[in-house]
């Protein structure tokens, strides 16, 4: 057998050539093509996996990116809307008027010589409504019943009417939140005390009438 | 000469050859019909039908009956013709495609009903391609790596060099298993050296 021919036909070797001859007949006999699918196929485009990984990682980081864009802005209109909201509170500036009034009319009605009970009567009813003012005032009972104008009242009711020192939005919104708290137990109180006074002024009336 | 020393003298004369042969440039022409192909080409599917028919044929005739593997052949393009899009690379379809020609024959006998064969009487004793049957049958009866390049270079009439190109094996595989597997044939057959 020569190993030349085996490998690339050339020379010749009898033995080789003879089973070439023989298995002839079982070469492949060239066929036509075979007939294709009438569909085209389309063909994909070639996308790499590391492009699908750095989308997906772009993708993730943008949505996470938004939702806290979105928390963030959520919570600051949050905190402007309350520190907007809070000086519309219904009871603060009623406070204040109710304020404004005391130190307004307090010195007027004292001045003015009116019959005691009534004079009595308004500085209990500014006493309720707002305690904390009238002592800073020292308005009581008893310098009320003096019927004098009170210089010191005075001079510090003008003090009072100067212009109010400029506060951040905490401060405001504690300074309101504080005088609502004030408002609303003063109410409370009014209650009480009108409750009373009408008790004792019955047993006034009882024993009148007895 | 003792067969050690024949199979390195060989492998030498492959390596000296091989470094003639221009194989890249036929890997990058067989590359560009695949590219054809994929963009739609349909002359170029049949390019690469008629370069590549026959090393199928011959991987498919070392499994399956004779009748049937013109059919598997077919059946093979269409389905390579269907994936050639998922082919990575494109200079490498020779070994792509035979290796989807192994895996049709494996499935011809996965899906074959039971049979009966003819007996010799039916078959006629005087048939002409009684000798070449018996040939087929003792290279069938080799083992794979033997068998199918030995069909590929006694039926299909390929060189060695084509078979490495078309395979995608060595030369140097190419060569051994031609040699052994003649040695193997000739002692199935009875003939002496």
């Amino acid at each position: 057998m020569k190993e030349e021919y085996l490998w690339n036909k050339t020379g010749s070797d009898p033995e080789i050539e003879k089973l070439e001859n023989a298995l002839k007949a079982f070469r492949y006999q060239e066929n036509a093509t075979p007939v294709l699918p009438a569909k085209i196929i389309p063909f994909e485009k070639k996308t790499s996996r590391k492009f699908f990984r750095l989308s997906f990682a772009f993708s993730a980081f943008a949505a996470i990116l938004i939702v806290c864009l979105g928390f963030w802005f959520q919570v600051s209109d949050n905190k402007t809307e309350v520190a907007k909201d809070t000086p519309k509170i219904i009871s603060p500036p009623i406070a204040e008027t109710v304020a404004k009034e005391i130190l307004v009319e307090k010195p007027v009605d004292l001045v003015v010589e009116k019959p005691k009970k009534s004079v009595e009567r308004k500085a209990v009813k500014v006493q309720k409504i707002i305690p904390q003012v009238v002592r800073q005032n020292n308005i009581t009972e008893r310098n009320l019943e003096i019927k004098k104008p009170d210089d010191s009242i005075v001079a510090q009711n003008t003090e009072a009417k100067k212009p109010p020192v400029k506060l951040t939005k905490e401060e405001k919104y504690a300074y309101d939140q504080l005088m609502l708290a004030l408002s609303i137990t003063s109410s409370k109180l009014k209650l009480v005390t009108d409750k009373i006074e009408n008790v004792e002024e019955r047993k006034v009336i009882d024993k009148n009438e007895r | 000469m003792p067969e050690n020393e024949m199979t390195g003298n060989l492998f030498l004369f492959a390596r000296s050859e091989t470094r003639d042969a221009p194989i890249s440039e036929k890997a990058a022409a067989q590359a560009r019909i695949v590219e054809r192909v994929c963009a739609g080409d349909e002359e170029a599917f049949g390019e690469l039908y008629k370069s590549f028919a026959p090393m199928v044929h011959g991987i498919v005739l070392a499994r399956v009956p004779r009748d049937e593997a013109a059919d598997i052949v077919q059946e093979v393009f269409l389905s390579a013709y269907k994936n050639l899009h998922r082919l990575r690379e494109k200079s490498a379809v020779g070994a792509w495609l035979a290796m989807i020609a192994r895996n049709r024959a494996t499935e011809f006998y996965r899906q074959l009903k039971p049979t009966e064969e003819l007996t010799e009487d039916v078959k006629g004793k005087n048939n002409a391609n009684t000798e070449a049957r018996e040939i087929l049958s003792a290279i069938r009866a080799l083992p794979d790596a033997y068998k199918e390049t030995l069909i590929l270079r006694l039926i299909e009439g390929m060189t060695g060099n084509e078979i490495a190109e078309q395979t995608g094996l060595t030369p140097e595989s190419i060569r051994v298993n031609l040699h052994r597997g003649m040695k193997m044939l000739r002692q199935k057959l009875g003939v002496k050296k």
